[in-house]
């Protein structure tokens, strides 16, 4: 077996509540290779989005030990933490989370202008990124002038864009109808295949699921089974 | 630099708000340097004009001599004889002041008369006029006196003062001449004759209620009290700072409320934003680097505010500053020597000095809202919360 991508031992993640403690990830271990297209499933307040904030050094464990791509997300520094997600985690959001006032293209070129590429690298990039979700003539559009399904399209080129080893999914679909949702996960899917980008989705989204090859089932902060799916 | 260059962009798609706030802070920066440059034109005007018309290098007055007290004026006289031969009409000007009643188509009015040498070349008054040959007293007026009179070149007025023996007098004297500048207080209420036609009718032989000096006067005059500079534009200066003070609050309150507003679209951008944060957060930024962010696009209203007023606001500035403000009538009710035109001073120094200012409370009010963005949790405000 090759070298875990995301390693995860005893992960205990607990929030101020008031007066006492909320313990929202209640001890388990993972690992994640590279390539997987995986994704934690369970209901709302099971945990799920908490570990991908961890795992995307957003947030950081309560207990246990976290390690992405040899990172121990405990032990990072801001800047750190901020050079981990900037050069190898992309990010795909349920709102999506596009700038409202840049256009497409600039959306797609932050990450990019994060990791001081030059104009050249940078465009070739983005059009090479906006292909791939099939959005070239939009490029010059806002946000605003985007449906749902084009706006989540640009969030996955922008999360692609840098060609990130792992990219992170909190519930990209549940926003979408179902034709929206099948061509997003369709691309995501062929992304995984061409560019060996490691996919970890967080959902609940049953369309999601038909696509997941390992599905990580999280009940009240611990994981309560993990199949890989063939 | 990357900051930068993103600041510009959010600012530029930032709509209406921040180019509204951009407009205000530009207006705000063009009427600073405007009322300091009127404040230091009116008031540095009047200063030089007081003393190159009235003041020369400083004055001599006679014993117990108390220019605010008019129905005792008469009294405040005293001989210069003994120096006379120091006064030649480039160094030395003495002013003998009385009471008099002025008498016009029939009205009276008080008026101060004033002798005055009418070679001196101490003030800058023209006082040569005097010596325009008339069958009666020539006698020499300011605008105001002639507006408020209803005087003008070649009338005879009748005056009537305290002669010698100490009654009631009256002569005529011919308006030869009315003087045009702007110096009210050596205009409204006075009338000037040579002095030898005064010291006649009031009896009094070299003698003056004061004595207007230049630079290049070198005795001393004992007997009289020597008033410099300081103490005969002290109440100009008074003025100045007041005036210089209640504009100081004005245009403090208008900077503050132009930075109150930039304050305020910062903090509800930080608070509008905070999915953006987050976003920018998930993307690779620190918290520090937002915040920097944040702060950039404050100081992007300062900077274009500047640039913008310094844009329209410096040829207008010039355009004031050459051509002038006509205040009219307004003026000559400031009972101050007030010209009707005045021309703001807008200097190089001026305008950096503003700019500073500015500058540095923009860049505060940008970076104090932008502070917040540290206590941010990146995991929440992702979801907007």
């Amino acid at each position: 077996m090759s070298k875990a991508l995301i390693s995860i031992e005893g992960l205990i993640k607990r929030f101020p509540m008031g007066n006492s403690e909320f313990t929202a990830l209640k001890g388990f271990d993972l690992k994640i290779e590279q390539g997987e297209f995986c994704g934690l499933v369970g209901p709302s307040g099971s945990g799920k989005t908490t570990v991908l904030n961890i795992i995307g050094s957003l947030d950081i464990p309560s207990e246990g030990k976290v390690n992405v791509l040899g990172n121990d997300i405990s032990s990072l520094t801001p800047k750190a933490a901020a050079k981990l997600r900037n050069e190898h985690i992309g990010f795909i959001f349920q709102t999506y989370n596009l700038l409202p006032v840049y256009t497409v293209y600039e959306n797609v070129e932050l990450p990019l202008l994060l990791l001081g590429y030059g104009k050249e690298k940078r465009k070739k990039m983005i059009m090479d990124a906006l292909e791939w979700v099939d959005l070239i003539d939009k490029r010059d559009s806002r946000p605003s002038q985007l449906s749902g399904g084009e706006s989540q399209r640009v969030a996955v080129a922008r999360a692609m864009v840098k060609r990130p080893e792992v990219v992170l999914a909190d519930e990209p679909t549940a926003n979408l109808d179902s034709k929206n949702s099948f061509n997003i996960l369709s691309m995501m899917e062929n992304l995984n295949k061409e560019l060996k980008t490691t996919f970890l989705f967080a959902t609940h989204d049953e369309k999601v699921m038909k696509y997941l090859r390992r599905k990580i089932s999280l009940v009240d902060g611990k994981i309560a089974k993990d199949e890989i799916i063939k | 630099m990357l900051s930068i260059k993103l600041a510009f962009r959010n600012l530029v798609g930032a709509g209406k708000r921040a180019w509204l706030n951009i407009i205000v802070l530009s207006i705000v920066y063009v009427m600073i340097i405007f009322m300091v440059g009127m404040i230091k034109g009116v008031f540095g005007g009047i200063e030089h004009d007081t003393q190159v018309m009235e003041y020369g290098n400083g004055q001599y007055w006679s014993e117990d001599y108390d220019p605010h007290d008019p129905i005792n004026l008469r009294d405040y006289h005293q001989s210069y004889t003994q120096y006379k031969a120091y006064f030649t009409p480039d160094v030395a000007a003495p002013i003998l002041i009385t009471p008099a009643t002025v008498y016009t188509e029939g009205r009276s009015s008080g008026a101060l008369l004033k002798g005055i040498v009418p070679e001196q070349t101490v003030m800058q008054m023209p006082t040569e006029k005097l010596l325009t040959k008339s069958n009666y007293i020539p006698a020499m007026i300011g605008k105001q006196m002639a507006k408020h009179a209803n005087l003008a070149e070649g009338d005879i007025i009748t005056l009537q003062v305290r002669d010698k023996k100490g009654v009631f007098d009256a002569v005529d004297a011919e308006v030869v001449y009315i003087m045009q500048h702007d110096i009210q207080t050596v205009d409204n209420g006075q009338i000037w004759i040579p002095l030898d036609e005064l010291q006649d009718l009031l009896g009094m032989k070299n003698e003056a209620t004061l004595i207007t000096v230049s630079e290049d006067f070198d005795h001393q005059i004992s007997g009289w009290e020597f008033k410099d500079l300081d103490f005969l534009l002290a109440d100009i200066r008074l003025l100045t700072f007041q005036k210089s003070t209640g504009a100081a609050i004005m245009y403090v309150m208008m900077l503050g409320m132009a930075a109150m507003s930039i304050f305020d679209t910062q903090m509800l951008a930080v608070f509008r934003r905070k999915k953006e944060i987050g976003t920018l957060i998930a993307l690779g930024m620190t918290q520090r680097h937002v915040k920097a962010l944040f702060t950039i696009e404050g100081i992007y209203y300062a900077i274009l505010g500047i640039a913008i007023g310094l844009v329209y606001g410096i040829p207008l500035l010039l355009y004031t500053s050459i051509k002038g403000i006509n205040y009219g009538s307004f003026a000559e009710d400031m009972g101050v020597n007030l010209g009707s035109i005045i021309y703001p001073e807008v200097s190089l120094s001026l305008i950096i000095n503003v700019t500073i200012v500015v500058a540095v409370i923009i860049m505060v009010v940008s970076y104090l809202p932008a502070r917040s963005i540290s206590k941010l949790n990146p995991t929440q405000v992702l979801k907007g919360k």
